[in-house]
């Protein structure tokens, strides 16, 4: 067992958000979370990585209460990978990469050898080595992606978090960030999205968790619980499953157009 | 591999030569001057201190030396590196290029503690004291009210600044117009535009201890300022303690904004220019960026002032000057673009 969600509830002061979340994640998969917009995906991150503490329940990794390891700690066994964004300041994509070494190092000191070596495989486990000197701001949206994941990686935690990482990447980027993350759950990653993509959760997750106002209503393998019918529940749409090449591809298709 | 091997190498040769440039640039401030002073009677008159030496230069000059040129050159250089490496911090903690040391009312704070202490008649120290005292008020206030605004701590910090610094302005203007206009008021207004003329050496043992308790945080955190300026949700995911490093970079930051304020009166365009300029030399990573701010501040602050004291007969407040040279810059810096 890695990651674990014990009845975990949250609610901002006028609003719940979070109602009773229970869900498991073994180590070594891929998991997709559906939902429509607002939903609650976020803060159910956000608490995961305890960026918010006053939920109630727990996440437990390894079977460790997240709330009594300090942010340091925390770090070192679970990463999380924001969508792709602009910082401020225009750094190397090296630079980027060397920052996940930020909770091994004391406040003082400077990334050494050892964190350089990191840094260089996790650019070479995501292929992207050949970018290092390269500014991260020069290089297109799939492979800024990449850096953001290879900087994950380099923070040496095996349990990711990813905020749709394939929001706003054009059609072929999305197919190599998520071949990317395929490999990394072959290495023995364990990874949840976010995506709104039913057809990425078909195509690549070994796991689904379909959210809805901010309960957890389906929870199984893409082949058990996705169906037109949840479809419809998540969006609100008609969508009809479909399957090609002897149902190794499965695909759903809106019928309302 | 063999690649990363040299990674930052570049950036530390820039470095190592702006502090070269910066020694040179020292040696020879000491020769500038309506009393010339070569630089082999300088590197004479100062290694004397430290080894006997027969002099071969008057006693006059090592007059000058030590207590007109010494104390210059150091404030100069100190005030440059304390502006600019604080503009550096700020502009990493606020994730903004445009954030200049002032932006949490350091500036308007020592401004209104000096106009104060000029209307009740107080003497050149109380004066540095009574802005460096105010300075460091401003930015408390500053700080306790973002931490009472709702939403965003970041948005919450500029906010407040912006709010108290007029408040402070607004002081200010007040007592400007309630002073004596023929002694008062172009006292305050000299002060106000900035200037190390008569600089002395009780300046620099006021204004050391402080700068120097700042500077050295700045350096020493410098990698995770970094950290910081990708914002507080991902730098937390890091595992960076985001609000107490915030805390001590501004707590800094504004340490040496306001002791360099306090002796030398508001300097603007310094803590903005300098850190760009500096990026161009060495890129955005605050490891390489940070020193060589501190350099590139201490030695462009050291070339303004020796024009300010030696190109024309009546000296121009220096910061009047370096608003001269920073805004065609930035302006030439936005049509030209900054080649991201």
């Amino acid at each position: 067992m890695m990651l674990k969600v014990q009845n975990l509830s949250f609610s901002y002061p006028k609003r719940p958000v979070l109602r009773d979340v229970n869900f498991t994640i073994p180590q070594g998969r891929l998991v997709s979370l559906l939902g429509p917009n607002g939903t609650g995906k976020s803060t159910l991150f956000r608490c995961i990585l305890n960026l918010l503490s006053n939920f109630q329940g727990k996440v437990l990794i390894n079977g460790v209460d997240t709330s009594d390891i300090s942010l340091p700690e925390l770090s070192k066994l679970i990463a999380y990978i924001p969508q792709v964004h602009y910082p401020a300041f225009n750094y190397s994509v090296l630079d980027m990469v060397l920052m996940g070494a930020s909770a091994h190092l004391s406040s003082f000191s400077v990334p050494g050898t050892k964190e350089l070596k990191r840094a260089q495989a996790a650019l070479e486990l995501l292929g992207i080595e050949e970018f290092a000197q390269r500014n991260y701001m020069q290089i297109s949206g799939g492979e800024q992606q990449l850096v953001l994941i290879a900087r994950a990686i380099s923070q040496n935690s095996k349990l990711l978090i990813m905020d749709e990482p394939t929001a706003s990447l054009d059609f072929g980027n999305q197919t190599l960030v998520m071949r990317c993350i395929k490999n990394l759950v072959k290495q023995g990653y364990t990874i949840l999205q976010a995506t709104h993509n039913p057809n990425q959760a078909f195509a690549y997750s070994d796991q689904i968790l379909a959210m809805q106002g901010g309960r957890i209503i389906a929870d199984g393998t893409p082949q058990e619980v996705v169906n037109g019918e949840l479809i419809n529940e998540l969006y609100g749409i008609k969508t009809r499953v479909e399957s090609l090449e002897e149902g190794r591809i499965r695909f759903c298709v809106p019928l309302e157009i | 591999m063999e690649k990363l091997k040299h990674h930052g190498r570049k950036e530390r040769l820039t470095i190592a030569a702006m502090a070269v440039a910066l020694l040179g640039g020292v040696l020879l401030s000491f020769a500038l001057g309506r009393y010339p002073i070569s630089p082999k009677e300088t590197i004479g008159i100062l290694l004397a201190k430290i080894v006997p030496i027969e002099p071969f230069w008057t006693e006059r000059m090592a007059i000058v030396l030590y207590n007109v040129r010494l104390p210059r050159i150091l404030l100069a250089c100190l005030v440059g590196c304390c502006l600019s490496s604080a503009g550096a911090a700020y502009q990493g903690i606020f994730q903004n290029p445009m954030a200049a040391p002032d932006i949490l009312g350091a500036s308007s704070g020592a401004a209104f503690g000096a106009a104060l202490a000029i209307l009740s008649g107080a003497s050149t120290r109380m004066v540095s004291l009574s802005a460096f005292f105010f300075s460091l008020l401003t930015v408390a206030l500053v700080w306790l009210l973002s931490q009472r605004a709702r939403g965003k701590k970041i948005l919450g910090l500029v906010l407040a600044g912006i709010m108290v610094s007029s408040l402070f302005s607004a002081g200010t203007s007040f007592i400007k117009l309630v002073a004596d206009p023929t002694n008062q008021l172009p006292a305050i207004t000299y002060w106000l535009m900035g200037s190390l003329a008569g600089a002395k050496m009780s300046d620099i043992s006021f204004a050391i201890l402080p700068m120097l308790v700042g500077l050295t945080p700045l350096f020493l955190l410098r990698w995770r300022i970094n950290i910081l300026s990708l914002g507080d949700d991902e730098a937390r995911t890091m595992g960076v303690n985001v609000g107490r490093l915030r805390l001590i970079v501004i707590v800094s930051a504004t340490l040496v904004t306001s002791s360099a304020v306090a002796v030398s009166g508001t300097i603007g365009w310094v803590g903005l220019v300098i850190p760009h300029l500096s990026r161009k030399l060495v890129g955005n990573n605050f490891r390489h960026l940070m020193p060589a701010t501190m350099l590139f501040g201490a030695l462009f602050m050291l070339l303004v002032d020796n024009i300010s004291r030696n190109l024309f007969a009546v000296e121009i407040p220096i910061g009047i000057l370096t608003a001269f040279i920073g805004a065609p810059f930035f302006l030439s810096l936005i049509i030209r673009g900054d080649g991201r």
